[in-house]
């Protein structure tokens, strides 16, 4: 049982997942750091207050006493949060500091997750959950050090990797059941909705409700291959392009850019073509 | 014919090999086999930490969906783990799209003492912008406080927002506030139906609450009614 968990693998894989969330991340402090204090601060949208009952606090049951963020005792803390943040993620990018800066920035991600859990964009729990794993194996590449571009096999960075692609397996099986949870998603009206709200890539005029229908169809059906090709040894290498697919509705329907992003950093972890992939294990 | 290059290459991208010693034959030499190697023993214990990992993550998000009390109680139970370690994530910011409203968009309308009969859009999901993303979030929790009758907790965050809308003193106040539907995406659209609809009441210490309009359908029967209508 889970025996491939614990065979050495090329570090390499894991480098560039770190390498692509340390971008997305970087990106995603710009723009905390921007209009963080706007939502966040004192007087944003969302005050410590409306903040504090949004996550349930002193009522029992609803474990608000973990939620650990320090922005709900300072929030004016929010542009150091942010900037360390990017720091920590253009650190990461860089292969500088490894498991520390990876650690930073899953502190800084969880900060503003834990402050207002309900207004998480669709990009942060899978983004949080993958710098929480690249703490097992950040891996060996750095800009800076040419000489370390290529380093040995390890278990762990084969760990990190299977950690991914489990939480990613999880992920899309939850994103379904939320989709298959709304009657929307079954008649085949949500795709439809979502282009006429023009919140996608995809603008279409009246009389072209069939490709709204084919997309919402195409949505689901993507994410039922993504889990399907998972979990047959086989298949997997087809599981990257079916959650390519879904990328493209995502892009599609709701024009979010960074959780494109971040869904093809995690594609990563799964297996390409191997028929045309060259062995890189142990080696650059 | 069996090709033994391309099973290798099958093995190591599916990870279905077990065997390091067919991995330890790699002709680049950058590894020795026998230092990394975890003992059998604490193979057992991270498979089982893993199991565990996994278990609470996947009893977390389908607990979102619908979830029974033997579940509820285990994850009050691991509250501590997934919450603390950024695992734990409710479904509504996942949802793309709100079954509660149907085929509607929202926002959130606001009077002003400049202009005292006019609605004007104070926070608008299909407005462009770097807060768009966050403003369909908050649109959405709104909605979904205003569709639960959720008085308490929809007057609590609109609170918050008519103070952020009232920090800057060179902006005119507020004295009414609204959360309406409306079908099509463009700002200038009319609503089709109000989901929340407030006056604000300012108190001499510088409170203020809300006051919301009474709906037309009332159950308190008119003074000037005609007999045998509701």
């Amino acid at each position: 049982m889970m025996t491939n968990w614990f065979v050495p693998f090329s570090p390499r894989t894991i480098s560039m997942i770190r390498i692509v969330c340390g971008l997305i991340a970087a990106i995603h402090f710009i723009l905390l750091l921007v209009n963080g204090a706007n939502w966040f601060g004192p007087q944003g949208w969302l005050n410590v207050e409306s903040g504090r009952f949004l996550i349930g606090d002193s009522v029992p049951g609803t474990g608000s006493f973990y939620r650990w963020s320090i922005l709900f005792w300072y929030p004016e803390s929010i542009p150091w949060v942010a900037g360390t943040g990017l720091l920590a993620s253009l650190a990461v990018v860089a292969g500088i500091g490894s498991r520390v800066t990876t650690l930073i920035v899953w502190f800084c991600l969880g900060t503003f997750h834990q402050r207002a859990p309900l207004l998480t964009l669709l990009h942060e729990p899978m983004l949080v959950a993958i710098f929480a794993y690249l703490t097992i194996d950040p891996g060996r590449n750095s800009w800076l050090q040419p000489g370390i571009s290529s380093g040995p096999d390890r278990i762990t960075s084969n760990m990190a990797t299977q950690f991914i692609r489990c939480h990613l397996w999880i992920w899309i099986a939850f994103s379904l059941a939320s989709m298959l949870a709304s009657p929307l998603w079954w008649n085949g009206e949500a795709g439809w909705l979502l282009i006429q709200r023009g919140r996608g890539w995809l603008r279409l005029s009246e009389g072209w409700e069939w490709l709204g229908q084919l997309l919402t169809h195409l949505t689901i059906a993507s994410q039922v291959a993504i889990l399907c090709c998972m979990m047959r040894a086989d298949w997997n290498w087809l599981s990257r392009w079916m959650l390519y697919l879904f990328v493209v509705s995502v892009l599609l329907l709701l024009g979010d850019w960074m959780y494109a992003s971040v869904l093809i950093a995690a594609s990563l972890a799964l297996p390409s073509n191997h028929f045309l992939l060259e062995p890189h294990h142990g080696s650059n | 014919m069996t090709n033994p290059i391309r099973n290798e290459k099958l093995a190591r991208l599916t990870h279905s090999s077990r065997s390091t010693i067919s991995l330890s034959t790699s002709t680049k030499g950058h590894r020795n086999v026998g230092d990394d190697e975890i003992p059998i023993q604490w193979q057992w214990v991270l498979r089982l930490l893993i199991l565990f990992h996994f278990f609470a993550i996947a009893l977390t998000y389908s607990a979102n969906w619908r979830r029974s009390a033997i579940q509820d109680n285990t994850l009050g139970s691991l509250q501590p783990y997934l919450i603390a370690g950024n695992w734990y994530q409710e479904m509504l910011p996942v949802e793309w799209i709100s079954d509660s409203i149907g085929q509607k968009s929202v926002r959130l309308s606001i009077q002003t003492t400049t202009s005292p009969n006019d609605w004007t859009p104070a926070l608008d999901a299909s407005v462009k912008n770097l807060d768009q993303a966050r403003a369909q979030r908050l649109l959405h929790v709104l909605t979904e406080l205003a569709v639960s009758e959720d008085t308490q907790g929809l007057t609590n965050v609109l609170k918050s927002i008519v103070l952020h809308l009232e920090n800057d003193p060179s902006k005119p106040r507020l004295v009414g506030i609204r959360l309406e539907s409306h079908s099509d995406s463009s700002p200038e659209s009319q609503a089709e139906s109000i989901l929340y609809e407030a006056s604000l009441a300012r108190f001499s210490n510088g409170e203020f609450g809300f006051v919301p309009k009474l709906e037309s359908h009332r159950s308190v029967r008119s003074l000037n009614a005609k007999p045998g209508t509701p």
